[in-house]
C-alpha cells in the first residue's frame, strides 16, 4: 500500500539526492534552462521554487525595510540558501537578477516541457526553464476544440450559461482567434473569484500576449455572475505549467 | 510445492505471445509547421510547444 508517500527517490540515498538537487537548482539558476529527464525536472521544479521564493520575499524585506538595523540586504536568508547553493556567485544571481524578475509573480517560477525520448535508454526528456527568462510566445498556438473544453465547463461551477453559449458560437466559427477568448473566460472565474482586485496581475501572468488585452470584459461579466457562489470555488491550481491545451488526436 | 505436470509446447508459448503487442505512441499534429510530433511535447521538426520555441533545432 503507497499512501501519502511523496517524491521519488530517483534510484539514489537521500545525501546523493540532495546534492544533486543542489547542484541541478544551480545550473537552473545559472542557466535558467536545462534539459533532464522527465523525473528529476519534476522533482525539481517545488526544491528550486522554493529556493526562488524565499529569494523574491528577501527582495521584499530589504525593499520595504523590515530588516535588522543596521543591514542592507538579507544575509540570512542569503546565507540560508547558500546551504543549497554552493556557490556565491549563483545565489548572487538569485537574489540579484532572478528575485526583481518573478517580484509580481505569484509563484509557478518554472516551466516543464517534454521533449520526447533520448538514444541510448529511451529515457524520457524535458527542459526546465524559467518562467521570466523563456523565448517569448512568436508561433501558432493550437485552439481547443469542444471535447477539450466541456470538462472545464462542468467543473466549474459559476455561470455555465454564459459559457456554454459563447462555446455553441465558437464552433460554427472555425477562427482562430476568436476560440482563443472563451477558453480564457472559462479558467479566469476560477482563479480570480477570491480576489477580484488581482484580475490584472493574473490575466498578465497567464502568458497569453494575444488573450490578455481581449480578457477583460468576458471576465468581468462572468465574475459578476459568480460571486454568490464564491465562497465554494476556491482554486488550487496555481502553476504555470499549461493545463491540458493540446488536445488529444481524435478516436 | 505444486510443479507444472507437463512441459509447454513452443506452440503454446507462442499463442500466448499473440497478445504481446507494441502500441504506437500518441502523435498530434504540429500546429507551427504541420508534421507529426509526440502529444503534449515540444515538436522536434521545428522546436515549438504552445507557440514558444523551447529548443533549438538545426
Ligand atoms: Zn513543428
Amino acid at each position: 500500500m503507497i499512501h501519502r508517500r511523496v517524491g521519488r527517490k530517483l534510484k539514489r540515498t537521500a545525501s546523493h539526492r540532495k546534492a544533486m538537487l543542489c547542484n541541478m537548482a544551480s545550473s537552473l539558476f545559472q542557466h535558467k534552462k536545462i534539459s533532464t529527464t522527465e523525473a528529476k525536472a519534476k522533482e525539481l521544479r517545488p526544491f528550486a521554487e522554493a529556493l526562488i521564493t524565499r529569494a523574491k520575499h528577501a527582495l521584499q524585506r530589504e525593499q520595504q525595510g523590515q530588516l535588522p538595523t543596521g543591514q542592507v540586504i538579507d544575509i540570512h536568508n542569503r546565507r540560508e540558501v547558500y546551504k543549497s547553493i554552493r556557490n556565491k556567485g549563483v545565489v548572487q544571481e538569485l537574489f540579484d537578477t532572478i528575485a526583481p524578475a518573478v517580484a509580481t509573480r505569484p509563484g509557478g517560477y518554472t516551466r516543464i516541457v517534454k521533449l520526447g525520448t533520448r538514444r541510448g535508454d529511451a529515457g524520457k526528456i524535458a527542459i526546465i526553464e524559467l518562467v521570466d527568462f523563456a523565448a517569448s510566445r512568436d508561433g501558432i498556438i493550437r485552439t481547443r476544440r469542444k471535447k477539450t473544453t466541456k470538462p472545464t465547463v462542468t467543473k466549474s461551477a459559476p455561470a455555465p450559461m454564459v459559457v456554454t453559449a459563447v462555446e455553441e458560437e465558437v464552433i460554427e466559427a472555425p477562427v482562430a482567434d476568436v476560440v482563443e477568448v472563451p477558453v480564457e473566460v472559462v479558467e479566469i472565474p476560477e482563479e480570480i473569484v477570491e480576489t477580484p482586485a488581482e484580475v490584472e496581475v493574473i490575466a498578465s501572468n497567464s502568458e497569453d500576449v494575444t488573450a490578455e488585452v481581449e480578457i477583460t470584459s468576458p471576465a468581468e461579466e462572468v465574475i459578476a455572475e459568480a460571486t454568490p457562489e464564491s465562497s465554494e470555488v476556491i482554486s488550487d491550481e496555481i502553476s504555470t505549467d499549461e493545463s491540458p491545451e493540446e488536445p488529444k488526436a481524435e478516436a | 510445492m505444486p510443479n507444472p505436470k507437463r512441459r509447454h509446447s513452443k506452440s503454446r508459448r507462442d499463442k500466448r505471445r499473440t497478445h504481446y503487442k507494441a502500441v504506437a505512441p500518441t502523435t498530434s499534429t504540429c500546429p507551427n509547421c504541420n508534421s507529426v510530433k509526440l502529444s503534449h511535447a515540444a515538436c522536434p521538426d521545428c522546436g515549438y510547444y504552445n507557440g514558444r520555441k523551447v529548443i533549438s533545432v538545426e
